[in-house]
């Protein structure tokens, strides 16, 4: 019983991992993307330069 | 102009970026530990080592829907703006976590009981809840004026955090297909110890993305009272 779930579930726990890393690693790019770009826009607004 | 537009506030604090390295490294560390040394359980077999994902996200869901909640609660009584960001933030770090919870979920049901998804108290309400806190964002990105905007999301925030114990209660109170949490007392250490790692993991990483969310959300802001304080120092002078 025990041997039969670990053989049939073993892509499922490699799929559920899979997706959290790639879910994980997307918002880390997008959230440091996000502070990189709001920065440089506060940046270019506190130089005077900010256009709408 | 109404009081909240009004909440002019600098640039923020930066969350420091050591605290992004050890989150991340914490949180790799804690997988790949509770993964290599966790055995393969006796009923379940390996699908035991979704727990490491799947009751983390659930948790972290909780906690970001929490931070909605007290922010939300706070901008009403205060109409600080901050606090508005802040709310916005969590909601959308937790919308994503209780998304990634509805997939992994979905992931376990398939080999345990041969289903993808079932109408069960626990699956349904939390579909519930991710469907709230859509709608919570999707409402910010539709409304312009910055304190009804607030005031409406904080409403919708509070209404959807309010969702979150229904979430955990709802194993106990309509006993269907899911599982009741499991008690840590109960689990063996080889268990327990990668469970409270992947928590603490998940929490720490959870806690910088919301911090980096909002530093994103206050920059935007402040970029927009800066401009507008330039346009009207132009057309004053």
């Amino acid at each position: 019983m025990a041997s039969g779930m670990a053989g049939v579930g073993i892509g499922y726990v490699v799929a559920s991992y899979v997706i959290t890393w790639a879910v994980l690693a997307a918002m880390l790019v997008r959230t440091v993307g996000a502070v990189r770009r709001a920065r440089a826009e506060y940046d270019q607004a506190a130089k005077g330069e900010y256009r709408t | 102009m109404s009081p909240a537009s009004t909440n002019a506030f600098g640039p923020p604090k930066p969350a420091p970026a050591a605290l992004g390295w050890f989150a991340v490294l914490f949180f790799m560390g804690a997988q790949v530990y509770s993964v290599a040394t966790s055995p393969a359980d006796e009923l379940m077999g390996h699908l035991q080592k979704m727990m490491y994902v799947h009751v983390p996200a659930a948790w972290v869901t909780f906690a970001a829907f929490g931070v909605v909640l007290v922010a939300s609660l706070y901008f009403l009584w205060t109409e600080d703006e901050r606090a508005d960001l802040l709310a916005a933030s969590s909601a959308e770090v937790g919308s994503l976590f209780c998304g990634l919870t509805l997939v992994l979920g979905m992931l376990w049901g398939r080999p345990t009981w041969g289903v993808w998804w079932s109408w069960d108290a626990r699956l349904t309400s939390t579909l519930v809840l991710f469907l709230i806190f859509v709608g919570y964002l999707s409402l910010r990105s539709f409304v312009e004026d910055p304190h009804r905007r607030g005031q409406w999301s904080a409403a919708v925030g509070i209404l959807g955090a309010i969702n979150v114990p229904i979430v955990w209660m709802s194993v106990k109170w309509w006993r269907t297909l899911h599982q009741i949490q499991s008690n840590p007392r109960g689990l063996s250490p080889e268990y327990l110890r990668g469970l409270l790692l992947n928590v603490a993991a998940f929490t720490l990483l959870t806690a910088w993305f919301i911090w980096k969310r909002y530093e994103a959300a206050r920059y935007e802001r402040a970029a927009e009272h800066a401009s507008q304080a330039a346009a009207l120092g132009g057309s004053n002078g």
